[in-house]
């Protein structure tokens, strides 16, 4: 069973400052992704541990309000599976349709979601930026 | 903000809803991140993982009986 945990990993805190500059070369993470690996997520990850084969899925990015205005980076993106039925157990969050290692921002394990072809599961990712202490 | 080793990190959750190949809509509230673990989160994603279970199950006799 895989760990209820989500992180925006290291590569995601550079992704963060590079979306600040005058001429970003990453995109917004938008593109969201699944697999079936059961590793823990850490702060550490560069890819998803066991990616499915479905493409990546392009999610809708907002900004919404937790704490203070606008603190909030959201995405929502839904995946369908294909080809066999399989237990989810990890997402991710990529600023690429199709690059993993240096385009990644987040990764989450959590407790197997079983699929039949056909179904699909519409995540809801958010991530809060706050004060640094 | 969320500590990893010595990084502070954004606060992140992951919240999912599966949707059924027939539509119907199955939410299991937040799956992982800080609010996890709040009473009513938990009772949210076990009903919804139960009636998930149970749909998978149908699904699979309904297969096996070929219909």
């Amino acid at each position: 069973m895989a760990a209820d945990v989500v992180y925006v990993v290291d590569n995601g805190l550079a992704i963060t400052t590079d979306r600040l500059l005058d001429s970003p070369t990453h995109n917004p993470p938008k593109w969201v992704h699944w697999g079936t690996g059961t590793t823990a997520a850490t702060g550490a990850d560069t890819v998803l541990e066991t990616p499915g084969a479905e493409a990546r899925a392009v999610g809708t990015v907002t900004q919404q309000t937790t704490t203070h205005t606008n603190d909030t980076l959201q995405v929502v993106g839904t995946l369908t599976c294909a080809g066999a039925g399989k237990a989810i157990t990890e997402a991710a969050l990529f600023t690429h349709l199709t690059s993993t290692t240096g385009y990644l921002y987040l990764r989450a394990t959590f407790s197997a979601i079983n699929l039949n072809v056909g179904d699909s599961i519409q995540f809801t990712i958010k991530a809060q930026y706050t004060h640094p202490a | 903000m969320a500590y990893v080793g010595h990084v502070k990190r954004p606060k992140a959750s992951l919240s999912a809803v599966v949707i059924k190949a027939d539509g119907t809509r199955v939410d299991l509230g937040m799956i992982a991140g800080e609010g996890r673990n709040d009473p009513a989160n938990l009772e949210k994603g076990k009903a919804g993982r139960e009636r998930l279970d149970a749909m998978l199950a149908k699904e699979k006799k309904e297969a096996h009986h070929g219909g």
